[in-house]
This record gives structure tokens, C-alpha cells and sequence, in this order.
């Protein structure tokens, strides 16, 4: 890249983002030269940190939450939360630029997607005004962590199949919730859990079931971490032994929790920030400057070179269904499961590029531990919110129509 | 489909007549019929899609077009591919006819009036040809389609642009073995053939012309993919084994989705990049461009294998049409040169070698 390139920008305290153009050819509907890019972007030269994340893990997260705060200090919190709620009111298209321009400037990943991506936008939707003015202001800020119980020991693809409990107490109408939930992310540092829960005994499969907001910090709740083969231990148990839930803390109606699982399904796989092409691209192009500087073996630099330009290509295609499906929201028309399409392809491909970066870390000798580290946990990305089976199944029934 | 990239109206309009002319007139049984002739197609077939305007359709109007652009046409290639289009709307209209529109050349602009009308039928010769002094050109060029079919060549060597007769001396044509008997490829050889220079307009317009050229043809072969997908779908929802449609083995449907996923985004990128043909930055075109065809002759290649596989004994038969959707995903595939250089083309215009 030249210093005449139009996309390059150079911020005033000389922390240089990478230029747009690693994103790709420019795409007419998110385009490099788009306002809301030159001011976000402008913002994020002076206030994005310019050092790496921590490598421990404690420290990682504390890094992000304060990265959070940042974000909310500067107004750029629940971007496209309406304003009633607090939020700037953006569409689909403007967070996607949103995550690229984050990307590009290496920021922190976000420490509270549960809350800011999954529960307020469904309160938005499903939940009781006193809950609205109760809950959402303190996801926006951060000030509140939250977490997702849904899958269970026995019930992780086949989530209807759950057993998790919660009854009501005649007299005061407080929830009691019973069982146990698992590969709950952040469930250690989180202030609430959003909990599906049985609540009708007789009831089977995706009835009698309810959405229930449950405090952490209650003695009847509680939590063994998952050490995970990366070390990390972002997941955890979760066990419920009586765990009070206020009255009216039930998102949607009693009994219409499957309802508002689904509703929140669709914030999850219609996010791109779960499924963000920009920081593979981003990875891509620093595994490209790590491959510059080594000197690789005629075979080596042949294999490197054929995966990385095929996963290049690859990340591009993942772009242009991303941009796709904001195109069509952005018009208000519904997704519906090509979700399962972008979460299939991300993380198929997030785990191959983090093996090209692992190799390449390996080849060139440079930032060898970070590579492990990352490899390893990136074998998560094609199981979390839906394995990538699952995903393939909903594409052939629901997308293909082949039959069940 | 997973999803569908054409939203603006014009293009899906063009889309929907051009399906209905070719399912009415071309039928795979007559493009079967026609694969047995020495041309491979009818010249009335042709000459109707010219009168309808379909070579013309991306010139602009001082050249005698209809006003729309790259994205129309390549929707005309991609409905071209699923009817496994025969004749060579392709190699002059999508091939030759971009190349000329480049040239800033009183020959060009005569040749590309013919073109339009199907008066006359041009390919693309693209190879490393030695150019002596007095425009003489010696060399071989393999994979010229309709190459036998062709009575005007185009030719560029470098960022030379050059037309060349066919029947002129120095100059020998063969046609060459082929997977699809449908298409017709040929190896061109000049030996001091004497050539016209066309002054061109820029270098990059070449580059813009010779983008648009892979972009049709990535148009056509996502086209044959999206077809063989649905052929595949429909026999999996119909044919019974153990008592139940074969569609409803998951071993079947993932197999499906991985390859209705790869078709789906390549198709995503064809239309992207076709989006970029008129006025998009040059380098960012040349690299969607190539991005498309790369992905557009890999997804081919596959869903047609899978097909094969998916449809069991019946799809290795040469009585079935899913055949022939993956003979002309392997015929198409390098008719841009070969599809591992252009690859390394992409690796080295991202820096990664």
C-alpha cells in the first residue's frame, strides 16, 4: 500500500489502522468512502488501544470490558439499538461497517455480546416495560454482564430435550429453578443468566417451556468452570439448586419460551459479528507480513501460498453473504435460516485460517505461543451456538427442502 | 439457491426471458443433437439471440446497445450455463466483444457493430505470441473456444490488441479434444500471420475488457452449477430407497448443503464482481474478477462431481443430462487459461507469494 492510497488513514497519534483494502474489493453497499466510516474510524484512532490483548485470560477480559466502557463513553454503544433505548438507531449495514472498522483497527472484542447482541434486542421485542427500563440501560453500559443457559449435559443440538425446571411459588409468584446447564460462556463473570427452563411438567419437547432472567449472585447458584484444551476457561457448569427469579422476570409469557429462544436464535445467527469476516481478513493480512519476512522452503511457501489464497477467497465469499443478509434486513426482509449459511462457512473458516496462522507462527518461528493458543481454541467456533452439522441439516431441510 | 443476489428488476427480467427462449428452443435433447454437427450449434439460433439483442446487450448506446450493462449480461451467461447454451454467444459476445469495446480503433468499432448484430462471430486468442516488426505474430494459443467457429480472431499478446483472419496465411486452426461434446475448442497456431493492430484505448481498459470476459464465463459456470443443484435436489426428494426419499439420509443432505453453500457464494462473487466491470477501480476489479472465476470454476467442478455421485448408478450414464453438467464445468473451467495459473495470478496480486 502506497501513502497515496485514499483509504489509508493515519490517525493523530500515529497508531495506523490497516487500510480498507484489506477487506477486499470494495463492495457498493458498504462503501470504503461511507460518512459513518470516517467518523467512526476518526474516533477510533484517538481511543482504540494501541496494545495487544492480554495473553491471560483475566487480564483479556478486564481488557475488554474496559473497552466497552470506552465504547459507551464515546456514544457508540448498542449501535443499532433504537434511540428510545439508548442506541444510535443505526441499520444492518451501518454495524457491519461498524465491525470492519473495528477490525481494521485491531479494538478488543466485545465482552458482553449475551446481553448487547442476544437478551436486549429480545427484550425489545418480547419483554414487559418494568423489565425494559429495568435491565436494558445496564447492558448498554456494560455495567451488567450476562450469560446463556440453554444447553444442557443431555440436551446440547437437541435443546428441546431439556430437563432444567423452574416452578412458581403459590404465594408470591417467584420462579425456583432446578438443573443444570453447560458450556455456558462467561457464566463465572456474568451478573444474570437467561435460563429456558421447563416450567409446565406435563409438557413436552418445544411446549411448557419459559424464558427466565435469574441473578447470579444468589448461594443457589453455582458455577465450575470448563478448563478447555486452550487453557481458557470461558465456559462453565452452571447448577441450579432452588435459584430464585423474581416474579415478572420471564421474557415473553410463561409457557412461550421456545418463542423467545427463537427469537433470540435470530439475533445470534443474524449478528455478523458472530460470524465477522474482518478479523479473519485482518488475520490473513498479518499472517501475509509474518510470511514476507520468513524465508520458506520452495514446498512450504507452495503450500502457504495456495491455503492462504483460497482462504482469502473464501473470507470474500463469507463478506458477500454478510453484506447480503444486512442488504436484506437493512430492507426489513427476514433471513430466516440463511443464518445457519453464515455460521457454517465462518466457522469452517475461522478454524483454517487459525491452523494457516498456526503453521505460519511455526515456519517463521514468530509469536509461536499466541498461535497454539489460538488454534486451539478456535476448535470451538465450528460447535458453539449450533454445531456446524446442525447447521448443515437446517440448510438441507429448511433451505434445500429435502425431506426430514 | 441460498440466496439471490439479483434484487434490481431489469436484470431479473432479462434473466426470465432468456430462460423461457432457451427452454422452449434448446433443450438439452437438441443441444445433443446439434454436439453430433461438425459447428456444435444451429446458426438460426444465434442469429435470433443477436436480433433479440442479446450480444448487444452490454454496449452502451453510442455503440448501438440497449443501455444496460455487465450485470444484465452476465445474468444472460448465467441462464446460458444452466441451459448448457451451446454456439458462440460466449466466445464473441463474451469473450471478443469486451476486448474490442477497449480499443480506441475505427476497426474495433466496425467489428463491434457486427458482433452486435451476429453478422459476424469473433473469439478471444490470448496467449504469449512472439509480435515481430510489421504486426506479424508467430506461437501457439491452446483452449480457443469456437476457435473453427470463429471468422474473426482477436488477439492479445501482452497489452497488444490485434485482429487476425482466420483463413489468412500463417495461420492454422485445429479443433482439439474436449470433455463436453458440446463445446467447441480449438488450437490456434500462427506462423508470421499477419495481423492488424487495434489502438487501444488504455492499458486498463484491456484489463476492465479482459475482466468482463472472466466474469461471463464465471457467470456461465455458476449457471450450470445452480442447474446440476436443483437436478440433484429433485431426484433426492423422489427417489426411494429402504422406503423413504434418499434426500432424508443425512450422510445425502450434508454432502447437499456443503455443495449448495459453495455454489450459492460463488454466485455472490460473480455478481459482485460484475458490479465493478463499468466503473470500479481497475485493481480491485481484476482481483473480483478472478476471485469469481477461481470460485465459480472450483464450485462447478464440484457440485457437478457431486451430482454424479448423489444420483448413483443413473448419473454416470451418458443417457442422463447430470453428465453433461460436469463435462462442461471441466471443458469451461481453464477456457481462461489454465484455472491453477490464474490461482497463482491471485496469490500474487494479494501479496501472498
Amino acid at each position: 500500500m502506497t501513502t497515496t492510497d485514499p483509504v489509508r488513514r493515519t490517525s493523530a497519534l500515529g497508531h495506523a489502522p490497516l487500510s480498507r483494502r484489506v477487506l477486499g474489493p470494495e463492495n457498493g453497499a458498504v462503501p470504503f468512502e461511507h460518512p459513518f466510516r470516517a467518523e467512526f474510524a476518526s474516533w477510533l484512532d484517538c481511543h482504540a488501544p494501541t496494545e495487544p490483548e492480554p495473553a491471560h485470560e483475566d487480564e483479556r477480559f478486564a481488557h475488554r470490558r474496559a473497552w466497552q466502557a470506552t465504547m459507551h463513553a464515546g456514544g457508540w454503544a448498542g449501535l443499532t439499538w433504537p434511540a428510545e433505548y439508548g442506541g444510535r438507531g443505526e441499520g444492518p449495514l451501518v454495524q457491519l461497517m461498524a465491525y470492519e472498522e473495528l477490525a481494521l483497527h485491531r479494538a478488543p472484542e466485545p465482552a458482553n455480546t449475551p446481553g448487547m447482541i442476544l437478551l436486549g434486542p429480545t427484550l425489545m421485542l418480547l419483554g414487559t416495560d418494568e423489565l425494559k427500563e429495568r435491565f436494558l440501560p445496564r447492558i448498554l453500559s456494560g455495567a451488567d454482564l450476562y450469560c446463556q443457559g440453554f444447553s444442557e449435559p443431555d440436551s446440547g443440538s437437541d435443546l428441546a430435550s431439556l430437563r432444567t425446571r423452574a416452578r412458581r411459588d403459590r404465594s408470591t409468584g417467584d420462579w425456583a429453578i432446578d438443573g443444570q446447564k453447560i458450556w455456558t460462556t462467561f457464566a463465572d463473570r456474568a451478573d444474570y443468566c437467561f435460563v429456558l427452563a421447563r416450567t409446565d411438567p406435563d409438557s413436552r419437547r418445544h411446549r411448557g417451556l419459559t424464558l427466565l432472567i435469574c441473578p447470579m449472585d444468589q448461594p443457589r447458584v453455582s458455577v465450575r468452570p470448563i478448563r478447555q484444551i486452550s487453557g481458557d476457561r470461558e465456559f462453565s457448569e452452571v447448577f441450579f439448586d432452588d435459584a430464585r427469579v423474581p416474579a415478572g422476570w420471564v421474557v415473553g409469557e410463561p409457557g412461550a419460551g421456545w418463542h423467545a429462544a427463537m427469537t433470540l436464535f435470530q439475533f445470534e445467527r443474524g449478528d455478523p459479528g458472530y460470524t465477522d469476516h474482518a478479523r479473519l481478513l485482518v488475520e490473513l493480512a498479518d499472517i501475509r507480513t509474518t510470511l514476507a519476512a520468513a524465508a520458506l522452503s520452495p514446498a512450504a511457501a507452495a503450500d502457504i501460498r495456495a491455503r492462504a489464497t483460497s482462504l482469502w477467497l473464501r473470507c470474500q465469499e463469507l463478506r458477500a453473504l454478510n453484506v447480503r443478509l444486512a442488504v436484506l434486513a437493512e430492507q426489513g426482509r427476514p433471513i430466516a435460516e440463511t443464518g445457519s449459511v453464515t455460521n457454517l462457512v465462518w466457522g469452517e473458516l475461522a478454524k483454517d485460517v487459525a491452523d494457516l496462522n498456526g503453521d505460519v507462527a511455526d515456519l517463521a518461528g514468530r509469536d509461536v505461543a499466541a498461535a497454539i493458543h489460538h488454534r486451539l481454541a478456535c476448535r470451538a467456533k465450528s460447535i458453539y451456538s449450533g454445531t456446524t452439522e446442525i447447521q448443515r441439516t437446517i440448510i438441507a431441510e429448511r433451505l434445500l427442502g429435502l425431506p426430514r | 439457491m441460498l440466496t439471490e443476489p439479483l434484487t434490481d428488476e431489469d436484470t431479473v427480467a432479462i434473466a426470465e426471458v432468456v430462460r423461457r427462449f432457451l427452454t422452449e428452443r434448446c433443450p438439452t435433447e437438441r443441444v445433443r443433437r446439434l454436439a453430433t454437427t461438425d459447428d456444435g450449434y444451429d446458426p438460426a439460433d444465434f442469429a435470433e439471440m443477436a436480433e433479440m439483442g442479446w450480444a448487444a446487450l452490454a454496449l452502451s448506446d453510442e455503440d448501438g446497445g440497449a443501455g444496460y450493462g455487465p450485470p444484465q449480461l452476465a445474468a444472460l451467461f448465467e441462464e446460458s450455463g444452466r441451459a448448457l447454451g451451446s454456439g458462440p454467444l460466449l466466445a464473441s459476445a463474451g469473450f471478443a466483444l469486451p476486448v474490442l469495446t477497449a480499443c480506441d480503433d475505427p476497426v474495433a468499432t466496425e467489428l463491434v457493430s457486427a458482433l452486435a448484430t451476429g453478422e459476424r462471430i469473433a473469439t478471444l486468442v490470448y496467449a504469449p505470441l512472439t509480435v515481430s516488426a510489421g504486426d506479424t505474430l508467430t506461437g501457439t494459443a491452446r483452449r480457443v473456444l469456437d476457435g473453427t467457429t470463429a471468422d474473426i480472431l482477436v488477439v492479445v499478446a501482452g497489452d497488444q490488441v490485434f485482429v487476425v483472419d482466420p483463413g489468412g496465411e500463417g495461420v492454422r486452426i485445429d479443433r482439439s479434444p474436449c470433455a463436453d461434446d458440446t463445446r467447441r475448442v480449438a488450437e490456434v497456431r500462427f506462423a508470421g500471420a499477419p495481423a492488424t493492430r487495434l489502438d487501444l484505448g488504455s492499458p486498463d481498459r484491456l484489463r476492465r475488457g479482459l475482466s468482463a470476459a472472466d466474469i461471463y464465463l464465471a457467470a456461465s459456470l455458476v449457471g450450470g452449477a445452480g442447474r446440476a443443484l436443483e437436478m440433484t435436489l429433485e431426484y433426492l426428494r423422489t427417489r426411494h430407497q429402504f422406503g423413504k426419499p434418499i434426500g432424508s439420509f443425512q450422510a445425502l443432505k450434508h454432502r447437499c448443503a456443503d455443495a449448495a453453500v459453495a455454489v450459492s457464494l460463488a454466485r455472490e462473487l460473480v455478481h459482485g464482481a460484475a458490479a465493478l466491470v463499468s466503473d470500479g477501480p481497475i485493481d480491485e476489479l481484476t482481483v473480483a474478477a478472478t476471485s469469481a472465476l477461481v470460485r465459480a470454476a472450483g464450485c462447478a467442478q464440484r457440485m457437478t462431481g457431486e451430482a454424479i455421485q448423489l444420483y448413483g448408478g443413473i448419473g454416470f450414464t451418458d443417457e442422463h443430462d447430470i453428465g453433461l453438467y460436469y463435462r462442461r464445468a471441466l471443458a469451461d473451467r481453464d477456457l481462461r487459461g489454465p484455472i491453477v495459473e490464474r490461482a497463482a495470478e491471485l496469490s500474487r496480486a494479494l501479496g501472498f507469494s
